[in-house]
Order: C-alpha cells, then sequence, then structure tokens
C-alpha cells in the first residue's frame, strides 16, 4: 500500500476518489441550501466551479441571508481560505519542476482535502500529471455534487447524512496516521497542531479562518526548532521507504 | 440575485485563487534557508492536526459521535487500511451507531 508510487494521471485520479466521497455530501448540501437561500441552478454551481471552496461558500450563503454585503463576504472569503498561502508554499518544496502556467491551472484545484492527499504521498516529489488526477476528480464531485443538490433538492436519509459528515476527517486520519508510524516527528507535529488550535477554538480568541493559519505555522515552527540540533528530517521515514522500493 | 451576485463570486473566486496560486507557482525552484525550507515540510503535518481537531468532535451534536468516529479512524489506519477503506468503515461504523 505505502509502496505504490503514484505518479500518473490515473492514479491521481484514484487517490482522489475518497476526496470525491467526502465531498458527495458536503456539496449536495452546499445545492440544496443554494436553493432555500434563493441562488438559482445556475448561480448555485457557479459558485461552486468559481470558488471551489466549502467553507467560504457555506459562509457566502449565510451571509447573504442575512443581506450582508457583497464586498464583505469577498472579504470574509479571503480570511479563510489565507492558509492556503501555507499549504501551497509548502507543496512548492513537493512538486515536481513543471511551466508555471502549468502550476497556476493545478494551484486552482488546491484545496484542503487535495493539498492532504498530495502532501502526504510517500514520493519524493509529486508529478504534474498526479496533481491533475487528484484535482481533476475532485473539482468534478464538488461541482457535480453542487448541481445535483440544487436539481433533486433533497437531503440524504438523515442517518447516512449523519454518517457521512465524517467522511473528510475520517481521510485526514487516513492519510496522517502511516506517516506517524514510527516518526516522533510527525507525532509532535499534529499533536501541537491540534493543541494550539483546539486552544484557539474553545477560547474563541481567532476566527476559524486565522485560527488554523497560526496553529499549523505555530507548531511547524516550534518543532522545527526542537529538531533543528538533530537535523531530523521529517521525511526521514518516506526516504526509507524509497531506498527499500 | 442581480448582478452584485455575480460581481460577489468574481471577487470570491479571485480571493480564493491567490493564495492557492502565487505560492505555488512563484516559490518554484527558489534556493530557500534549510529552516525556512523545514518549517514548510512540517505543515502537511501541522495543518492535519490542525483541521482535524477539534471539528471533527463537532460534527454532530452528539459529541459521542465524533469520538467514536475519531476512534474508528484512527484503528482502521493504524491497522494499515488503504485511505479510501478508512473513509468508508468509519461512515459504516457511524451509520450503524446512528441506527441503533
Amino acid at each position: 500500500m505505502g509502496c505504490l508510487v503514484n505518479t500518473t494521471f490515473s492514479q491521481g485520479l484514484k487517490a482522489g476518489s475518497s476526496i470525491a466521497i467526502g465531498y458527495f455530501p458536503v456539496a449536495l448540501t452546499f445545492g440544496l441550501l443554494a436553493k432555500t437561500t434563493g441562488l438559482s441552478m445556475l448561480e448555485a454551481t457557479a459558485m461552486s466551479l468559481l470558488v471551489y471552496a466549502g467553507a467560504s461558500q457555506y459562509m457566502a450563503l449565510s451571509l447573504l441571508a442575512t443581506g450582508v454585503a457583497p464586498w464583505l463576504i469577498v472579504v470574509n472569503t479571503f480570511i479563510v481560505n489565507i492558509r492556503h498561502f501555507l499549504m501551497t508554499a509548502s507543496l512548492s518544496e513537493k512538486v515536481e519542476p513543471a511551466p508555471k502556467w502549468m502550476k497556476a491551472i493545478y494551484a486552482f484545484g488546491v484545496t484542503d482535502e487535495t493539498f492532504s492527499v498530495l502532501a502526504t504521498q510517500k514520493n519524493r516529489k509529486v508529478t504534474t500529471a498526479f496533481a491533475f488526477g487528484v484535482a481533476l476528480i475532485a473539482y468534478s464531485s464538488w461541482v457535480g455534487f453542487t448541481a445535483v443538490g440544487h436539481l433533486i433538492g433533497a437531503n440524504l436519509p438523515q442517518f447516512l447524512q449523519n454518517a457521512m459528515s465524517v467522511a473528510l476527517y475520517a481521510m485526514f486520519i487516513g492519510l496522517l496516521v502511516p506517516s506517524m508510524k514510527g516518526n516522533r516527528k510527525v507525532v509532535l507535529l499534529a499533536a501541537i497542531g491540534a493543541a494550539i488550535h483546539c486552544t484557539l477554538y474553545y477560547s474563541n480568541l481567532l476566527s476559524t479562518g486565522w485560527s488554523i493559519l497560526v496553529a499549523t505555522l505555530g507548531s511547524a515552527i516550534i518543532v522545527e526548532l526542537i529538531y533543528v540540533k538533530s537535523k531530523k528530517n521529517v521525511d526521514h521515514w518516506s526516504t526509507q521507504q524509497e531506498a527499500k522500493n | 440575485m442581480g448582478a452584485s451576485y455575480w460581481w460577489m463570486l468574481l471577487g470570491m473566486a479571485i480571493a480564493t485563487y491567490l493564495p492557492r496560486m502565487i505560492p505555488l507557482t512563484f516559490l518554484d525552484g527558489k534556493e530557500l534557508p534549510p529552516i525556512v525550507s523545514g518549517v514548510l515540510r512540517n505543515i502537511p503535518y501541522a495543518v492535519l492536526g490542525a483541521l482535524i481537531f477539534p471539528a471533527i468532535l463537532h460534527i454532530q451534536e452528539d459529541m459521542f459521535f465524533g469520538v467514536i468516529g475519531v476512534v474508528v479512524a484512527f484503528a482502521l489506519a493504524f491497522i494499515g487500511l488503504d485511505v479510501m477503506f478508512v473513509v468508508i468503515g468509519t461512515i459504516a461504523a457511524l451509520a450503524l451507531y446512528s441506527l441503533l
């Protein structure tokens, strides 16, 4: 499993399929809510097509419903998505060299979920074809199921909807745990990231957009300072794996 | 919704795209100081911790729901199942829990 070397477009589609499953209930519900907020099918689908950011889209719906000024919704969108600066900066260290325009295209497909899948690949470098595969299947699911949600205007059975709300988090755990095994640095990074975020969340110090950013950067810096003397790399585990292959 | 909706969409699209595009496209091939590059390589694991907690505990009113999700997903991932089966297995466990 961990030994598969993911490089091709179709391997990207396959690796991204758990994201597609996770997006299914979230996008379906978004389509439904958009309809009840008074958006047309075209308007709802266009938001998923052009913006492609779950949290911001849900936020936009609730702000639209309460009559908040459009420019304020745009500002909020930026704040919610500012963490992607960190993710794509991190990803730039991990992807293979490619023409700028090509990177500018698949950068559009970087979400919390696609980032997690790409960044936790065991290969030293992520190929452009693989990145396109992951991005495309996730994006298709998001846009497609937004339209379906608006069209059928009905929810999944309640018990299934409840159960599926765990999908994306289960995926994050499924991506994290293999890297944690035998790598104390990864365990520490995740634990401190979680601890800082919980502290900020329960103390209401920052909005979610900022608190994820602060928790991530805080943990990444603290742990790097702890390890800077021992010169242990976070990729230690993956380089061992590659050596075995 | 009128024209203002479409202007808002355009603004949202730009506000979302720029943070995704600028670092990935323009940090390309730049030799960063080792400490910066080390911090950047730490980001995926730090962000996963922050994305999972505390959000997973609050996916439903019943916090036990999220707790079961955490335990089942960790267990399935720990025994080495592929991500897809971790996702499906956890959904199945919680579907069972909400039917009981």
